[in-house]
């Protein structure tokens, strides 16, 4: 499991509105350590990868609050103060997405460089030449991969983009999650070849069944394994609120 | 002596059966590559490093070092669209020029290496 999007969750789970992550050891707002050993949400690091854990493909439809939790690593990622955070995205942000959680410093946000290229072009020269920034970046995030693979692009742009990254992200010994909008029909374009090279994915998809506030919509999100384990409520304004699935619903249990 | 030469072929052979067992005729090919040193062992003074492999057409084709990516046209029609093949045979022929010591090697600038990064045809 990545462990970058699970301290994220952790975080959400911790505000006052949302349901708290229940259960023995879980986090509270009180609590100053949002991840403890005996969390129901355990976050280990994996052999062969830094404490950001293995770089994650988070996939969602549109407007499902993937810009809000990528935000939200970002400036997790940058309180860690390990160095510069890397937000690249196609289109420049409005606002900054109000995940529900701000970021502790206002500072903290000046370690976030947000880089906007325009053309899938642009995008490979920026990951081509991240090894010339100083000081090194720390964490990498690429928010939208959909928007710079048209459906008239194939297999090799979606690879050639994917690779560069994990190159990048490798070299420089940095985290990385990448969020895309995964196509509607099936796995055949430029997407066949980016799942390959993604094998730790986070799946964003609606969920049907639970009863949300009229203004806000609620996904399932589910790990490699299919099974959601937390709901995420997007509210109207962008606001972000997670809900482990146990506490949601008891008779799942 | 005689001897370890034949145990030395013996072996190789057995090495270039499981090779071609595994990889079909792309082994024969890659070895070609090893044999002809067509693979550059990249690096720049802050680290990153890379592999370009000079295909049997004289194209030079990028290698990433930490994933398999190859720009070169089997790479992407075998390995990515027709998914029958694990790699392309410039792939292999670093991995092999890697265990047997035979690649060349090669130092550029930080700035160099943005382009060979960009693993534009050459």
């Amino acid at each position: 499991m990545a462990q970058v999007l699970c301290r994220v969750l952790c975080e959400l789970g911790k505000h006052p509105r949302g349901c708290c992550l229940q259960g023995p050891g879980a986090g509270s707002p009180q609590d100053p350590d949002p991840v403890r050993k005996d969390s129901p949400i355990s976050v280990q690091e994996e052999p062969g990868y830094g404490p950001q854990g293995p770089p994650l493909l988070l996939l969602g439809p549109s407007r499902s609050g993937k810009s809000g939790l990528l935000f939200m690593a970002a400036v997790l990622a940058a309180e860690e103060g390990a160095g510069p955070v890397i937000f690249l995205s196609r289109d420049p942000l409005q606002k900054v997405p109000g995940t529900g959680r701000t970021a502790r410093d206002p500072l903290t946000l000046k370690q976030i460089r947000f880089l906007y290229p325009a053309t899938p072009e642009e995008l490979l020269r920026q990951l081509s030449s991240l090894h010339l920034a100083s000081p090194s970046p720390s964490f990498l995030l690429l928010d939208g991969l959909e928007r710079y693979l048209p459906p008239c692009s194939g297999p090799a742009e979606g690879a050639h983009i994917s690779a560069l990254l994990l190159d990048a992200a490798s070299h420089l010994r940095c985290g990385l999650v990448v969020s895309a909008v995964p196509p509607a029909d099936g796995t055949e374009g430029p997407f066949m070849a980016v799942e390959r090279y993604f094998p730790t994915r986070c799946q964003l998809y609606p969920e049907m069944t639970t009863d949300v506030e009229e203004t806000a919509a609620a996904y399932n999100i589910a790990f490699s394994n299919y099974l959601p384990e937390w709901i995420l409520h997007v509210q109207e304004d962008g606001k972000l609120k997670i809900f482990p699935i146990k506490a949601q619903r008891p008779a799942d249990t | 002596n005689a001897v370890d030469l034949g145990a030395v072929l013996e072996q190789f052979s057995l090495v270039f059966c499981r090779l071609k067992f595994i990889f079909g005729p792309m082994a024969l090919h890659a070895l070609d590559l090893v044999d002809l040193r067509s693979v550059l062992h990249i690096t720049s003074p802050c680290g990153r490093s890379t592999y370009q492999v000079t295909g049997s057409s004289g194209k030079t084709y990028t290698c990433y070092k930490s994933c398999h990516y190859c720009s070169c046209p089997a790479f992407i029609f075998s390995v990515l669209r027709k998914n029958d093949s694990m790699l392309c045979k410039h792939i292999l022929a670093v991995y092999l020029s890697q265990a047997m010591g035979a690649c060349q090697e090669l130092s550029v600038s930080d700035q160099q290496m943005c382009d060979i990064l960009l693993a534009k045809d050459g």
